[in-house]
């Protein structure tokens, strides 16, 4: 069974008189444990399918979405807010940190909100900040850290919960080349170690190169939503024009 | 965590914070001491009343209040053991004291002026008027003193009083009979009201009793109480052991003019101090919404990580609500500062005008004054709150994350 299943999602923006469709009947489905990427040009709907998966926007009425097995269509915000808080990761292109709180706070955030035990919650903290290098830095304000360091925040943060798959909306985008190469590898070595389900948007063909399964998008719509490919092929797609 | 994340919000803004903390201080500060002034003014007047003309509560022969402007003194009253035993006795009493009070003519020997003349009894008048002498100039009447007297203000200017210079005192009798005694002034009492400092006269029982034959006579007892809170319980309870031989009446049946007078003070109180709220609570409404504008992105990543609609709006209404503990805390400990002080340097003295004595105001914080304005502006402020905090629970996270 799919971890993410899509069946005809469609979704429709209304802009003062005129409806703009950003999705056009979407099938998509990610197995647990894909590190896949969503490309394509700007306007291709790449944003509006992850913040659709992501319970952030809802998908027009007549379509299917399921979270492992789960039907999603018809929650109300109080349901989409705790599966986004127990099933769902985000790591956001420009970090999203909560400024008045430190890096421990900030990690632990989202298992506060859900109450969660405070005995096992530290030590797990502990182990996820050691694993993305951010020990020395847990009593930092986010304000104090480096760009890198922020985004590796965000991505302790999405790991926290343990969840059953994590977004990335852009992650590299303002991240210098070498930070994001280190932040890219930490996500490969996450996903190979802890078997984490990736699904990213993006330009960055660095990602690319990394991914085992490219979805390009255009127009609204999926236009190669199954085949594994590399970061070469579809570069020379002139999809991305980034 | 919610209060924890709401307190660094607070700390977050400093500037914003302060002001909307300095409007809540300002409110609370103002309200309060402007509640001091006046029910200080108020209880003061009222503590003049009672404690030293007045009296709490007054005991006369049934039929005086109907008949008292044309025969005051047929409705008197026999001194009477059995009877100061009983008043006494009534649960709440303090102190009595016995008076006659009565019109006459004052003259210098060359001018006269109709008076209103309270004779009371030395001996026992600190009993139950223990402020009797507050704004006398001069010496006080003592058991011995069978014609000393003490004029009003306007009384003794308009009588060209001076130490030494004899007055005499005219009225009618018990019997009808007109009389006249001289008598000797010992002072002057200066914080009367104008009104009553052109008439009001004192002089000792005895003195009275001889002019006007009501030897062994008194027109009321004056009733000092202990608790002031109890005065319609015990002036219920004097009825009840008097019977209806006798009126009770309190400082309030006595003086309804005051009675309305401190209403509508509190009334009027209350609506500036709504005003003052109502100001502050428009700042506190004003830099939440700003806040809540400013930080739209930050609403949305808070959403996204799983925050409930109302936990989003519980946090913007307990940042409201840690602003107006702040300020109202200070503000309250700023008035109780001030008030304290000036009760310790023994209030003001307020001049009732040019040459026309004194008014001695002690600021005055009610128990309860304090409780009700910081939980209103506490309360107030997590309504005033109600609206950007639904403004930002209503987010939807796409826009809020996707805002600049």
């Amino acid at each position: 069974m799919a971890l993410i299943s899509l069946k005809g999602i469609k979704k429709t923006y209304r802009l003062g008189q005129t409806d703009v469709p950003a999705l056009l009947g979407v099938d998509l489905e990610i197995e647990a444990g894909e590190f896949t990427v969503v490309m394509g040009p700007s306007g291709s709907g790449k944003t509006t399918l992850l913040n659709i998966i992501g319970l952030l926007d809802r998908a027009d009425p007549g379509g299917s979405f399921k979270l492992d097995g789960e039907e999603l269509a018809g929650r109300d915000f109080n349901e989409m807010a705790s599966l986004r808080n127990r099933k769902i990761g985000f790591i956001f292109q420009s970090f999203n940190l909560i400024p008045v709180l430190n890096v421990r706070e900030n990690i632990e955030f989202p298992c506060l909100l859900r109450k969660e035990d405070r005995a096992g919650l530290d030590r797990r903290v502990e182990l996820l900040a050691e694993e993305v290098g951010l020990t020395k830095v847990l009593h930092h304000r986010p304000d104090e850290l480096s760009g890198g360091q922020r985004q590796r925040v965000a991505i302790a943060r999405a790991l926290v919960t343990q969840p059953e798959i994590v977004l990335a909306d852009e992650p590299t985008a303002n991240l210098d080349s070498a930070t994001s190469e280190q932040i890219l590898q930490l996500m490969e070595r996450l996903n190979a170690s802890r078997g984490v389900t990736f699904l990213f948007s993006t330009h960055d063909p660095r990602i690319m190169k990394r991914a085992k399964r490219v979805v390009l998008m255009a127009d609204g719509k999926l236009v190669d939503g199954t085949a594994a490919a590399h970061a070469e092929t579809h570069a020379s797609s002139g999809l991305d024009h980034s | 965590m919610l209060l924890r994340l709401a307190m660094r919000n607070v700390f977050r803004a400093r500037a914003r914070s302060a002001i909307t903390v300095g409007a809540l201080f300002f409110g609370v500060a103002m309200s309060l001491l402007l509640s001091a002034l006046v029910m200080g003014v108020g209880e003061s007047l009222v503590a003049e009343t009672i404690e030293s003309r007045v009296g709490a509560i007054q005991v006369h022969r049934a039929g005086y209040f109907e008949k008292r402007d044309r025969q005051p003194l047929v409705f008197n009253i026999a001194r009477d053991a059995e009877l100061e035993k009983k008043l006494r006795a009534t649960p709440n009493v303090k102190g009595i004291t016995p008076r006659i009070t009565f019109s006459g003519l004052l003259t210098n020997g060359s001018r006269g002026a109709i008076s209103v003349i309270t004779a009371i009894e030395p001996e026992s008048v600190d009993a139950a008027l223990p402020r009797v002498n507050m704004y006398l100039d001069g010496t006080p009447l003592l058991p011995t003193d069978r014609n000393g007297a003490h004029v009003g203000l306007e009384l003794s200017r308009a009588l060209d009083l001076k130490p030494g210079v004899p007055l005499m005192l005219q009225a009618q009798g018990l019997g009808g009979r007109d009389n006249a005694l001289d008598l000797e002034p010992r002072g002057v009492l200066s914080g009367q009201n104008p009104l009553e400092g052109k008439r009001a006269v004192t002089v000792p029982l005895a003195f009275a009793q001889s002019l006007l034959g009501m030897e062994g006579k008194v027109t009321e007892y004056v009733v000092a109480i202990k608790d002031v809170e109890q005065l319609d319980a015990t002036s219920a309870a004097l009825k009840a052991t008097l019977g209806s031989e006798y009126e009770v009446q309190t400082w309030e049946e006595l003086r309804p003019s005051l009675r309305d007078m401190r209403l509508f003070q509190r009334v009027i109180l209350g609506g500036v101090s709504l005003v003052f709220l109502i100001i502050a609570l428009f700042g506190v409404a004003n830099t939440l919404l700003m806040s809540v504008l400013e930080r739209t992105k930050e609403i949305g990543t808070l959403l996204a990580v799983g925050m409930t609609r109302s936990m989003v709006a519980r946090l913007f209404m307990l940042e409201a609500f840690l602003q107006a503990v702040i300020g109202a805390s200070a503000g309250l400990a700023v008035a109780l500062l001030v008030v304290t002080l000036a009760r310790n340097g023994g209030g003001f003295t307020v001049s009732m005008g040019a040459g026309q004595g004194f008014f001695k105001v002690m600021p005055t914080l009610l128990p309860a004054v304090p409780f009700i304005v910081v939980i209103s502006t506490c309360l107030g402020s997590v309504l005033a709150a109600l609206s950007p905090a639904l403004r930002a629970a209503r987010m939807r996270p796409v826009e809020a994350l996707s805002s600049v």
